[in-house]
């Protein structure tokens, strides 16, 4: 059961990538959205899952982007961030039951609400740190701020499409 | 030691974070110093296959847009032919200059990767240093700029575009010769400005901008784009020209890689002169 788990989350980290590199960066939504929702990849990986191996993982997957977009280290420094305070985030949005029983975050299992929040969560400090990091060779904090605001909302957007669209077709093996 | 190590073991998790962060960060400055990071570029064989492979794929759905600017430019082109530019069976152009010598030779090269909407924008072409793709050579499309080559392997190259803020090139008002340094602000990819106009004279929205023969990259006289508006800097003597690109960065399928032939004989000749003084 363990293996298939993983091997569907290697397709979805595959196809997420892809999405992201192929559709996501070309689309010309408007001045201040650039969405990015690989991160989700990171996000969905099981309570358990050893840190260091979240960090690499989170590590070759922003190289990867980093590739496509020619944006080398961007990706990967924001993805490291966002894998190093998972668990705080994790820690603090514990519900009232706790994680018993429960190995990975999903919304069938945690709700909507807390789902919500915790891609809102996540998804502003990877945004955060990766569009300052773009500003880093430039200035006009303003907009940057703007722009992680709106890129925030469209990617957190998409990210809950996503999991509902795939905690549906899954039912049976719902982590 | 002991206890250094344990100190280590019970942080692990803390300095494997570290050090991957320090990693990603030096990939991020040796770049911005212009220092060739190893593999984190577009122009690599996994990501330029798959750009490519993906590029075929959606090919059709940009035909009948392609097939319009084809046209476009096929009428450009014998209108060029007539003054004197010849295509060879390569599909290689040539523009030649009024005693009939070659200047200045175009690839056609195929956009399989492109962005426009990062701070900092780069385009992946299908042609590399097998197709006699230098660096520093200029990329255009028929009526407008592109950028200029910045990484080259056998098989791709990767252009650092207009819209990127290490892209600076001089420019001039084509009906008056007034100069200046075009730059991007990163903000909307169909504008750019032209700072440090010292004396714009009189100028009207519409006015053609065009390259200046200074830079090797761009045939001088090509068109750039059109006057939107001017003024003066607030605090400072210069003129800021804000000009509309007439490259569509958004519909970027085709373009034209320059070459210029008598690149060698020009640099060398300045580099003896500045050795001379």
């Amino acid at each position: 059961m363990q293996v298939t788990r993983w091997i569907w989350r290697v397709i979805g980290w595959i196809a997420l990538t892809a999405f992201q590199v192929l559709v996501l960066t070309h689309l010309n939504i408007g001045q201040y959205v650039h969405p990015y929702v690989f991160p989700m990849f990171i996000m969905l990986l099981p309570f358990a899952t050893p840190r260091w191996l979240v960090l690499i993982l989170a590590f070759i997957s922003g190289l990867i982007v980093d590739m496509f977009n020619n944006t080398p280290g961007m990706h990967a420094s924001a993805m490291l961030v966002l894998a190093f305070l998972r668990p705080a985030v994790t820690r603090l949005l514990t519900p009232i039951t706790g994680y018993e029983g429960i190995q990975a975050p999903s919304m069938g299992r945690l709700g909507f609400i807390w789902f919500l929040l915790y891609a809102l969560l996540l998804t502003s400090i990877h945004h955060l740190v990766y569009f300052q990091l773009e500003v880093l060779s430039f200035s006009n904090l303003g907009y940057t701020l703007l722009n992680t605001a709106a890129s925030v909302l469209f990617s957190v957007f998409l990210m809950v499409n996503f999991a509902f669209i795939f905690s549906g077709n899954r039912q049976g093996e719902r982590t | 030691m002991r206890s250094f190590i344990q100190f280590l073991l019970r942080y692990h998790v803390f300095f494997l974070f570290l050090l991957l962060e320090l990693i990603s960060l030096w990939f991020l400055f040796s770049n911005n110093a212009y220092q060739r990071t190893f593999f984190v570029h577009s122009a690599n064989r996994m990501t330029g296959n798959v750009l490519n492979t993906y590029g075929n794929l959606t090919k059709f759905f940009y035909l009948s847009e392609v097939n319009d600017s084809l046209l476009a430019e096929n009428a450009l082109l014998r209108e060029a032919m007539i003054q004197q530019a010849t295509a060879d069976s390569g599909g290689r152009i040539s523009m030649l200059d009024e005693h009939g010598e070659m200047l200045y030779s175009c690839m056609p090269a195929k956009v399989i990767n492109n962005t426009f909407t990062l701070p900092n924008n780069y385009i992946t072409l299908d042609k590399g240093s097998e197709d006699g793709i230098v660096k520093d050579m200029g990329v255009i499309t028929s009526n407008g700029l592109v950028g200029i080559v910045k990484d080259v392997s056998p098989h791709f190259s990767v252009v650092l575009s207009v819209l990127h803020s290490h892209f600076h090139t001089r420019v001039a008002v084509k009906k008056n010769n007034v100069q200046g340094r075009l730059v991007w602000n990163g903000e909307d990819p169909t504008v750019v400005k032209i700072v440090d106009v010292s004396e714009p004279g009189h100028l009207e929205p519409g006015d053609t901008i065009v390259t200046t023969g200074y830079s090797a990259a761009f045939p001088p006289g090509y068109p750039v784009g059109v006057l939107k508006s001017y003024g003066k800097e607030t605090g400072s003597n210069f003129y800021t020209l804000e000009v509309e690109l007439t490259t569509a960065f958004s519909r970027l399928h085709y373009v034209y890689v320059v070459d210029y032939l008598l690149k060698e004989e020009q640099t060398n000749l300045e580099e003896e002169s500045h050795a001379g003084n």
